[in-house]
């Protein structure tokens, strides 16, 4: 959650493209997410907003172009996804929780396990120091002490968001507004660089959606930097810095809040918001 | 009580009429197949010269070629399983596809009397592998379970969101250990009943393996009968067998489902 660097270039897509089979549902899209920014993604349904998202992180593997995520091309099939992932949150809009864990085994999970794969390859990598008889790396951490950190930190989220007493109960038993809390604290708990929030809010009760928002914001304030695909205009308006308005595969528009809601420059745009309005 | 009698009036129904068969058979057909007489004999066989002794041996065996080969067949057909279901990208995981199916279809295609034949006469010799026939037999119902519990895993594994695994990879999980730590697991509580059935078939199919000399239950009360000159007894009895032994694991397999079921709801 560091603020560091602010306006850094975080992630860069170029000539971003999608197809499946002959449907084109991303168009060569270039696009900049700079650090400790918040843009939210609006359109309507089939403009390729969601798979936009999802391509930031490979979730679906680009037809063509390049993801930029710190200067590495994710896109690339060499480059290990999995441990840009790390640093990537994802908050998807029907949760997705794992249903064979309890809530707080949810959120330890990906911290214990790439805590657990450090140490390793950091033992593995002094093996090699030692019989090439050069001074060992200092091994700080044991598997004990990244599990204890991990609960620590699942514990102290889960009193953040006020639902310390679900810690051991399976998520079949909470409500949307609880789970979708839980998700985002559970991708929180990587100390991600930037968060991903594929309509978030959709597949909530109308009197739940508050609650998750709430958070959303909360984290916003923190300096976060987030990327939203939603249908909530006036939480697009109040949170983002920039939002981007995506129709047929490509960015058709964008600007601050302002520029697009108050004063859209395209018919289509203008259309789009008359319906959502 | 009420209610086991209306769960299990059928098997109820079939130990009533072999018990039946055993006690009133004899009498019917007259004098000749006096049943006393052929019941005193398979009393001295199976009493007297220790018979039982050597059923226990023939329980031994099959429980556990049952047991250790659908422990083999849970490993080698979750392994297929999650094989067939990673995208074929690469290269290496479709020659690893490819394998998988032949597998699959050798074991599938072929009687297990057959594979039997092949593996304990043929191909174990071949390869220079000595082995007491039970384990053999242990080792080659492992395998051809394992392409049945393949098919019926992938099913379970298609059967889970696919939101779990993006879900998983998303907080950089690697492929493996998504499918492993989320999506087996629920996977497994899916297919939980049909492997039950997956279990109660290997039992039956044991019966075979009397084929390359291994002693099973089966094997038993045929070498009992060979030895008396009189099948009626031993063969009835063996039928009884197998039943409460089914039932058993029947009734075993339906109280870890409901276990389970408990487990999601709290």
């Amino acid at each position: 959650m560091s603020v560091t660097e602010k306006g850094k270039v975080l992630i860069e897509t170029k000539g971003l493209t999608k197809c499946y089979g002959t449907l084109t549902v991303l168009d060569h899209i270039d696009e900049v997410i700079r650090n400790g920014e918040k843009v939210a993604i609006i359109g309507p349904s089939g403009s390729g907003k969601s798979t936009f998202l999802r391509c930031l992180n490979c979730m679906e593997d680009p037809t063509a172009g390049s993801i930029y995520f710190e200067g590495v091309d994710l896109a690339d099939m060499h480059v290990n996804i999995n441990t840009h992932r790390e640093h990537i949150g994802m908050v998807f809009q029907q949760f997705n929780l794992f249903n064979n864990k309890t809530v707080l085994q949810n959120i330890m999970l990906a911290p214990v396990y790439v805590g657990i794969r450090n140490l390793r390859r950091l033992k593995w990598k002094n093996f090699w120091l030692k019989l090439a008889r050069k001074p060992l790396l200092p091994v700080e951490t044991s598997k004990a002490g990244i599990v204890a950190s991990a609960r620590a930190k699942a514990e102290e989220l889960l009193s953040r968001i006020g639902l310390s007493d679900k810690a051991d109960k399976y998520p079949s038993t909470l409500s949307g507004g609880q789970k979708q809390r839980i998700a985002i604290v559970r991708a929180l708990a990587m100390n991600p660089k930037v968060m991903l929030f594929d309509e978030p809010t959709s597949a909530l009760d109308p009197e739940m959606v508050g609650e998750v928002l709430d958070l959303i914001k909360q984290l916003a304030t923190t300096g976060m930097t987030m990327v939203i695909v939603t249908h909530e205009m006036g939480f697009a308006r109040e949170v983002a810095d920039r939002v981007l308005f995506m129709e047929g595969g490509v960015i058709a528009e964008q600007g601050t809040p302002d520029e697009v809601f108050n004063h859209p420059k395209s018919e289509r745009l203008k259309n789009f918001l008359s319906k959502v309005l | 009580m009420k209610q086991f009698f209306k769960k299990h009036w059928m098997d109820i129904l079939v130990v009533c009429a072999v018990v039946g068969l055993l006690v009133f058979g004899g009498i019917e057909i007259g004098d000749r197949f006096s049943f006393n007489k052929k019941w005193t004999v398979f009393v001295r066989y199976f009493v007297k010269n220790n018979g039982y002794k050597e059923l226990l041996i023939g329980m031994k065996n099959t429980a556990l070629i049952a047991v250790v080969g659908l422990a083999i067949g849970i490993v080698i057909g979750t392994l297929i399983a999650v094989i067939k279901v990673i995208p074929p990208y690469k290269k290496p995981t479709r020659y690893a596809q490819t394998v998988c199916n032949v597998y699959v279809a050798f074991f599938r295609g072929t009687p297990i009397v057959v594979q039997l034949l092949v593996g304990y006469y043929i191909l174990l010799p071949l390869m220079g592998i000595k082995l007491p026939s039970v384990w053999s037999c242990v080792l080659i119902f492992g395998l051809n379970s394992g392409a049945y519990i393949s098919e019926i895993m992938r099913g379970g594994i298609n059967s889970v969101d696919p939101g779990q695994m993006e879900a998983a990879r998303a907080v950089g999980l690697p492929f493996p250990v998504a499918m492993l730590k989320i999506v087996v697991p629920q996977a497994i509580k899916n297919i939980l009943p049909t492997l039950g059935n997956e279990f109660i078939a290997l039992i039956k199919e044991t019966a075979v393996v009397g084929y390359v000399g291994a002693m099973d239950i089966t094997k038993y009360f045929q070498i009992q009968g060979d030895n008396s000159y009189d099948y009626m007894i031993p063969y009835l009895v063996m039928a009884l067998f197998y039943i409460i032994v089914v039932a058993a694991i029947a009734a075993l397999v339906k109280l870890m489902e409901r276990r389970l079921a408990k487990n999601e709801r709290h």
